[in-house]
């Protein structure tokens, strides 16, 4: 393959994917990060080119547990940075509480935004793959490199950890109401 | 407790779905991305090329085909050596924790191999610097060839500076065992000491401090070894606390 049928390929694959592999990152990641990670994406996906799934629904697959690895490895480094980052910030603000909800979902009022935040990274990618990026069970096994049995039963214990911690939070009030309200 | 059907209600509404114009592959965001990705091709290519005159070419047989890589020194030139990636099967790729001066990568993957994978080791597994312009360790499973078939070369330990570091690391725990509270400029002349006793040139130290320039605080210690860069960024320590050693 030639430098131009190089670039053809790259940008075919590109096109064909991109809506789904931004979509992914921009759920889990700030624009900027996402932008970041995705470009990553596609240059790990060129360099490991040669295993790329001949179906286009297993390269999109392929794509996501890319991104997965990719955004695992940028918030490795992010979490040092911002270990660096709380200690000058205790020394500049010594009187300032530190956040205890990296999230903002508990400032925010919203309970299910702070139980998944809560939630263990494991459970949340689970639950987001199943419920955000609306993949079947066979899908999110593939992604994760994981069999089906597993993806069953880890989203059922995600699910009942969910509910618990939605109850502890709540014990007297049904969180979607709270949402139904202020849809109202 | 909520029903399955509030559940899953619940958990689909709070989908931060970013909309058909934040993912649009026609937009100028993508055109963009785009580019900054044939850039990032280009230059791994590019890094090949200038490698080839000073290296060895070495050309494998194998069955299936004909593999070439460009050997470099093998000694893993990482953004960060404390760390090395274990490829596991189909998607399962960790990234883990490493000491270039005391751990052996396939011993270290091998040993954490099944409480991360949940599968039983590979009988061989191989430890490999891939081509990337990061240069990451990792550990494939399989034998020597897996370096060839990854295009990357046989790690054969770590570089004069990553064995200094860790050294350096390791001293600097030994040293400051048991203190809560290291004033800036007792640390930042260990360092130096540390730096000369194990050949760290051109590295220094010094205060992570933001624009508006605060000044240091009573306690120190390692926020952040940038090695790219060779600089130990200091941070300031709260009194009284262990001191965590990076």
């Amino acid at each position: 393959m030639n430098a131009d049928e190089r670039s053809e390929r790259l940008e075919q694959l590109f096109r064909q994917t991109f809506r789904r592999v931004m979509a992914y990152c921009l759920r889990r990641a700030s624009e900027a990060a996402a932008h970041d990670a995705v470009a990553e994406v596609y240059a790990v996906a060129w360099r490991k080119r040669r295993q790329l799934p001949v179906d286009d629904e297993e390269a999109v697959l392929w794509l996501l547990g890319i991104a997965r690895r990719v955004l695992a490895n940028q918030a490795r480094s992010q979490r040092r940075w911002a270990r660096l980052l709380m200690r000058v910030a205790e020394r500049a603000e010594p009187d300032t509480p530190p956040a205890a909800d990296p999230y903002g979902a508990e400032e925010a009022g919203d309970g299910l935004a702070a139980a998944l935040a809560q939630a263990s990274d494991a459970d949340r990618e689970l639950l987001r793959l199943a419920y955000w990026d609306d993949l079947s069970r066979s899908d999110i096994a593939t992604v994760l490199g994981i069999s089906v049995g597993a993806v069953d039963t880890r989203l059922h214990r995600a699910r009942q950890r969910l509910r618990q911690r939605l109850a502890t939070a709540n014990p007297h009030q049904d969180p979607s109401k709270e949402k139904d309200h202020a849809e109202r | 407790m909520l029903s399955d059907d509030v559940l899953d209600r619940m958990l689909r509404n709070s989908d931060p779905d970013p909309g058909d114009s934040a993912t649009d592959p026609n937009s100028p965001t993508a055109e963009r991305i785009l580019a900054q990705v044939r850039r990032r091709t280009r230059k791994r290519r590019r890094r090949t090329l200038i490698m080839a005159p000073v290296v060895a070419l070495v050309v494998a047989g194998a069955t299936a085909g004909t593999y070439a890589w460009v050997a470099g020194d093998g000694k893993g030139h990482t953004l960060d050596s404390t760390g090395l990636v274990c490829v596991g099967p189909d998607q399962g790729d960790a990234v883990v924790g490493f000491d270039p001066g005391a751990d052996d990568p396939v011993a270290v993957c091998r040993q954490q191999w099944p409480g991360m994978f949940g599968q039983p080791v590979p009988d061989a597994l191989t430890a490999c610097v891939d081509s990337s312009l990061q240069g990451s360790i990792k550990v494939y499973p399989g034998g020597k060839d897996q370096c060839a078939r990854h295009r990357a070369d046989p790690y054969l330990g770590p570089t004069r500076e990553q064995l200094g570091l860790s050294r350096l690391r390791a001293d600097l725990r030994e040293h400051f065992t048991d203190r809560t509270c290291i004033p800036h400029p007792e640390l930042r002349k260990v360092i130096g000491e540390l730096y000369a006793r194990h050949g760290l040139d051109g590295w220094k130290a010094a205060h992570f401090q933001t624009a508006d320039k605060e000044p240091e605080g009573p306690c120190a210690d390692i926020g952040f070894i940038d090695e790219p860069e060779r600089v130990i960024w200091l941070g300031d320590h709260k009194d009284g606390t262990p001191v965590n050693w990076p």
